[in-house]
């Protein structure tokens, strides 16, 4: 799993690319951990490389997102290939991440926060 | 057989309404000056569909003598005909205008009011003379109809005629003050500002509407003066024009309220959704230190428009606190439907302590609030709401239990598993669903255990969940009972077995894969196809090769997507050979996949092929010969 970081404004933009496993989890919550400390609290990831994602995967997102909540935070995901799709369906985390088709619609999102 | 005019005639008279219905629908073919007299007689027929089918008619007709035939209808004592003739007058547009004028002079002073209502919503400017007389006509129905039709008109040459209106005839000013905002000219600014000094309260608010609606700076002041009018009404539409006419930027408009009084205008924006009192209040961060106008505010929130929740939830945001405090404080008072959109807005404001809090609700006699409550405190992640997540696991309700375990596997405890692994046995799908993605969020080994002992479990529903689940899980822990699970009796498991292979990048077994694509069920085949050439594609060509000429065509088609995965020139030479099968359904797929594969070496091949009369292949050839040509 490979984690490219870029600011759009002031949205961390994380872009993912490969398997998202219990290795890459850990890799993606120190990244996700370095850009709340440094006083990012708005993460965008990217998944439009992210082939695969299994248990531990989720769970990283999951400990992730919590870790943004509590520090009044937002984060989004976007561009999710088939399979990530059908895994977040299978464990209802749409219900759970804001959802974008597209970076761009994420990231415009954080200028203007509509009902979910 | 065509029908005469007499016939038709006749049968418009017919007890059935069908056949007066067909009566109509011939007349209307005909399109002449008689037939759409008898249309027009049908508007007052007893059935609703004769009378709208004639309506609509007679909408798509042109023409004096139907003009006035309808004109005449405006007379009539049947007030829904008369309704009806007037809608088509105005469906009719600026075609009828002229027709029309002639009875702005009937002698029935209905006929008078109605024309000019008429006249107003068709919003022609060639009527604007005569509704000009009509300003001065005896009958003061007509008076006020004209000065509103002048407003819809919105001619600046009718200023001076509407002021002198609103003064000589008293009953007519309202409509004359409207009239004057709706058409916008600056030249009634003054006699408006005059206006504000009125008595009557009804003179003073359509004043300061109208103001409003034509923006200009100069009265800004007279409108700060109504500020603190001891009518809200009044003072509230002059807080909304006054921002207006600042573009919501002068400061000076807040600071000339009482902050009460500004929570009261705020709240009413709030109501109606009005754009420039939300960006105020958005920008406005000492109201939103009141807690009894938060709350004044949140009790309203059933009826507030999309556009005032967002803005809600944008402020609760950034006063995350004192919003969630509030909320969690009226929370217990408010209905179920209140409940629920209080929960969207508490969503973005609570922290997992604070939510906590809702929990003691979850016993709430609404099943939609107590759904809506688990999926709430499961996203919050407050692991302290296990027990009520527990508690509403065993809701009578499905929606509720399902709602439950899909929060229990987003808190992701382990101390949960047994609770889930028995909603793997629900009644409902939904519900066994929803506890098996919960503990694929959990995963670990026990949970893997469990799904491996499920592979032999005498319910095939079980063995189904727990091939998909482990395939999900997608550890190295699943490879060895996802294999076995290839080799079950069931050929739902098989597939699922297969489908969670293919996402293990672990799997190099191609003896079951094999196995898999001879077997005798086409769904497992079909999933072990995608296995074979998403792990193994330097073998996988030759092994699906044999499919491109089955007999099942379908077959056929997924052994062409599958190779389709394989970026290779053995792959395209493959399944260009599969653009001679005998079935076009097959070629569709062989032309589609050559496209999706950017295949610009199989230009020439598509080019040669005729699609005969097939649309949808010569659909296909076209799109694909396109996509390819673009790429080279």
């Amino acid at each position: 799993m490979e984690i490219a970081t870029n600011q759009s404004g002031n949205v961390t933009v994380l872009s993912l690319s490969g398997r998202l496993d219990l290795t890459a989890g850990v890799a993606l919550k120190e990244t996700v951990m370095k850009s709340l400390e440094n006083g990012y609290g708005k993460i965008h990831m990217n998944l439009d490389k992210v082939d695969f994602i299994n248990s531990s995967g989720l769970g990283a997102m999951v400990s992730v997102m919590k870790e943004i909540r509590i520090r009044h935070g937002r984060m989004t995901l976007s561009n999710l290939a088939v399979y990530v799709n059908e895994i977040f369906e299978i464990t209802q985390l749409t219900h759970i991440f804001e959802i974008f088709p597209t970076q761009e619609e994420a990231i415009a999102s954080f200028e203007k926060v509509t009902t979910a | 057989m065509t029908k005469s005019i007499e016939e038709l005639f006749l049968l418009l008279r017919s007890k059935d309404a069908g056949e007066r219905l067909n009566a109509v629908d011939l007349l209307a073919d005909l399109s002449s000056d008689e037939s759409i007299a008898g249309i027009v007689m049908a508007l007052e027929d007893t059935d609703g569909a004769v009378r709208e089918l004639a309506s609509d008619s007679l909408a798509q007709m042109r023409g004096d003598t139907l003009t006035a035939l309808l004109s005449e209808f405006l007379s009539s004592e049947n007030i829904r005909t008369r309704n009806l003739a007037a809608e088509i007058l105005v469906r009719i547009g600026s075609e009828a205008v002229i027709e029309l004028i002639q009875y702005v002079k009937h002698t029935d002073h209905d006929v008078r009011k109605f024309v000019v209502d008429t006249l107003g919503l068709i919003g022609d400017s060639r009527a604007v003379e005569s509704i000009c007389e009509a300003l001065w006509d005896e009958n003061v129905n007509v008076v006020c109809s004209a000065a509103e039709a002048l407003g819809l008109i919105a001619s600046a040459d009718t200023v001076e005629a509407l002021i002198a209106v609103s003064d000589k005839i008293i009953e007519a000013r309202p409509q004359a003050l409207e009239a004057l905002g709706r058409i916008g000219e600056d030249t009634a600014v003054d006699y408006l500002c005059e206006r504000l000094s009125d008595e009557e309260r009804l003179y003073v608010y359509t004043s300061v509407e109208a103001l409003g609606r034509i923006g200009s700076a100069k009265c800004l002041p007279h409108l700060l003066d109504l500020l603190n009018h001891n009518s809200l009404q009044i003072a509230s539409e002059a807080f909304k024009a006054a921002l207006t006419i600042s573009q919501g930027t002068a400061k000076s408009v807040e600071e000339c309220v009482s902050p009460d009084r500004l929570c009261e205008f705020v709240r009413d924006g709030f109501i109606l959704g009005e754009e420039h009192i939300l960006n105020m209040a958005e920008r406005n961060d000492e109201i939103w230190q009141n807690i009894d106008f938060i709350e004044s505010i949140l009790s309203e929130i059933l009826s507030l428009p999309n556009e005032s929740r967002n803005i809600l939830i944008r402020v609760a945001q950034k006063f995350s606190d004192v919003f969630a405090k509030t909320i969690l404080e009226m929370f217990g008072e408010a209905s179920a439907d209140c409940k629920l959109a209080l929960l969207d807005i508490l969503e973005v404001t609570s922290e997992p302590a604070g939510a906590y809090e809702v929990t003691k609700y979850c016993s709430d006699e609404s099943d939609e609030l107590r759904a809506r409550l688990a999926l709430f405190v499961g996203k919050m992640g407050n692991v302290d709401s296990a027990k009520t997540l527990a508690r509403l696991s065993r809701d009578p309700i499905g929606n509720v239990r399902a709602a439950a375990f899909k929060a229990m596997g987003w808190l992701g405890l382990e101390s949960e598993i047994p609770i889930l692994t028995a909603g793997l046995g629900d009644e409902y799908i939904d519900v066994r669903n929803a506890a098996m993605g919960a503990l694929v969020m959990i995963g670990g080994q026990t949970v893997i255990d469990n799904f491996t002992s499920d592979l032999v479990h005498n319910n095939v529903e079980r063995q189904r969940l727990a091939a998909s689940a482990l395939g999900f899980i997608g550890e190295d822990d699943v490879l060895e009972p996802l294999t076995k699970a290839v080799g079950s009796s069931e050929a739902a498991v098989r597939r699922v077995a297969i489908e969670g292979l293919a996402k293990l990048e672990t799997f190099f077994d191609f003896e079951t894969v094999l196995m898999a694509i001879n077997d005798e069920d086409e769904s497992v085949q079909q999933a072990a196809m995608t296995l074979a050439a998403r792990n193994f594609p330097q073998k996988a060509p030759a092994v699906l090769k044999m499919f491109l000429n089955d007999d099942n065509v379908w077959q056929a088609c997924h052994a062409i997507s599958a190779l389709s995965e394989i970026d290779s020139n053995d792959t395209i030479e493959m399944i260009q050979g599969a653009l001679g099968h005998p079935n076009n359904i097959v070629r569709i797929a062989a032309t589609e996949a050559l496209a999706r594969m950017g295949a610009t070496s199989t230009l020439s091949a598509l080019r040669k092929q005729d699609p005969g009369d097939n649309d949808d292949l010569k659909c296909a050839l076209e799109n694909a010969i396109q996509e390819l040509e673009e790429e080279l």
